[in-house]
């Protein structure tokens, strides 16, 4: 087909369509929409901490500071790739919170090691939170999909990642309530551990997400 | 002719609010950007390579236009769009051309004189279905164009031709139909 043809054929298909909002914004909906979800599985799971007391914690409020401020920033970060003409800088954006997580949780890990010695490195099937952890993520990632849909695929595996990191995220920032509080090395795999391992293999999926349409053969 | 300056956010805020004029304005006004962005990518060496990339683009911009948001520039969202079906393209280019050697056109021959096929006509064939399709009503001849030549699914048939799905699958079942009817009953 000639591309006066094309131009004439797009032109007459473009039936009306509703500009998308701002990343910012579609990370503030799904944040809105996805809380209540992990809200219910906190209290539906039931709190294993003393919530008053955990809150007086500067470690605990730095640690779920900075989840949350990863989920939000990945959210982000996830809706920008996917638009055109963003700044590169926004593919960076959850950096910052990501390495302030991790920080903390480092920090973290080396107080327990301090205070609990050998029996830090006791390794052993910690299956009791998974089928919260499960519930709370689902109703997160399942909007993020719904949501993430419409992406254009500029950098789909990237988008992917931050589209799985941001419910991660979320359900770490959950996880803080009803999970005892000792951050042994059992936590780290059995807890982290699953969360970090649905970002990088969701990444592998992004091509097959979230593509273009095929395009005319040259 | 297109506008000397146009302003392509308010053509594309009209596209995206269903106006097809602005649409088919905003199309005019970007091609010349979009050939200028192909011409210069090392890869699409071919006239036909870059038109083949400029179409990919204005297809991607099509799928794509409801990413685009009126409170934002409009050459940074269609430069993005350009750049990575370019980028695409030409990875697909050199693929294809790292796989294929070009066909020396050498008709191959056999000793039975029988088994040797008729070359002659091959062009006048292409020539003759192409005459046929042309004489196909319009809605035929476009769900041919797009389904077996240019070879789209469906579905981009659909987005690129604004018919839905049902009437491309019969329409282009009729086109074939009178197709096979005017060149093998011509015969």
């Amino acid at each position: 087909m000639d591309t006066d043809t094309l131009v004439r054929r797009l032109a007459e298909g473009g039936s009306p369509v509703r500009p998308r909002a701002s990343p910012t914004s579609r990370a503030l909906l799904w944040v809105a929409i996805a809380s209540p979800f992990v809200a219910a599985t906190a209290l539906w799971h039931g709190f294993e901490r003393d919530i008053a007391m955990v809150f007086a914690e500067p470690r605990f409020l730095a640690e779920q500071c900075a989840a949350l401020a990863t989920a939000l920033a990945a959210a982000t970060a996830a809706f920008a790739t996917g638009t055109p003409g963003f700044p590169r800088a926004y593919r960076f954006l959850p950096l910052p919170a990501l390495a302030l997580w991790l920080f903390t949780l480092a920090a973290a890990c080396s107080e327990d090691l301090a205070d609990l010695g050998p029996a830090w490195f006791r390794m052993g099937v910690d299956a009791g939170c998974l089928p919260a952890m499960a519930a709370a993520g689902l109703a997160p990632a399942v909007v993020m999909l719904v949501m993430i849909r419409g992406a254009v695929p500029l950098a789909p595996r990237l988008t992917l990642f931050y589209a799985a990191l941001a419910p991660a995220a979320l359900v770490s920032f959950a996880l803080q309530f009803f999970h005892h509080g000792d951050v042994t090395l059992m936590a780290v795999v059995w807890h982290f551990g699953l969360v970090w391992l649905v970002a990088p293999l969701m990444a592998l999926l992004g091509r097959l997400v979230i593509r273009w349409p095929r395009s005319a053969p040259g | 002719m297109p506008d000397p300056s146009p302003d392509f956010v308010t053509l594309m805020a009209a596209a995206q609010a269903g106006d097809r004029r602005a649409y088919r304005r905003l199309f005019e006004a970007v091609l010349p950007i979009l050939r200028r962005i192909a011409a210069r990518h090392p890869a699409l060496t071919n006239p036909a390579d870059r038109e083949d990339a400029v179409q990919d683009i204005l297809l991607a911009i099509h799928t794509a236009r409801a990413s685009y948001n009126p409170a934002r520039p409009f050459l940074p969202w269609l430069f993005a769009i350009a750049h990575n079906r370019i980028a695409d393209h030409a990875r697909r280019r050199i693929r294809r051309g790292a796989r294929e050697v070009a066909d020396a056109d050498h008709p191959e021959t056999f000793l039975v004189a029988a088994a040797n096929t008729d070359m002659s006509g091959r062009h006048e064939d292409g020539r003759a279905l192409e005459a046929a399709i042309g004489t196909l009503p319009p809605g035929q001849r476009m769900a041919v164009r797009l389904l077996k030549l240019q070879e789209m699914s469906l579905k981009e048939a659909s987005a690129a031709s604004g018919l839905s799905v049902a009437s491309l699958k019969i329409a282009v079942h009729r086109a074939v139909k009178s197709l096979r009817k005017k060149l093998v009953g011509d015969a």
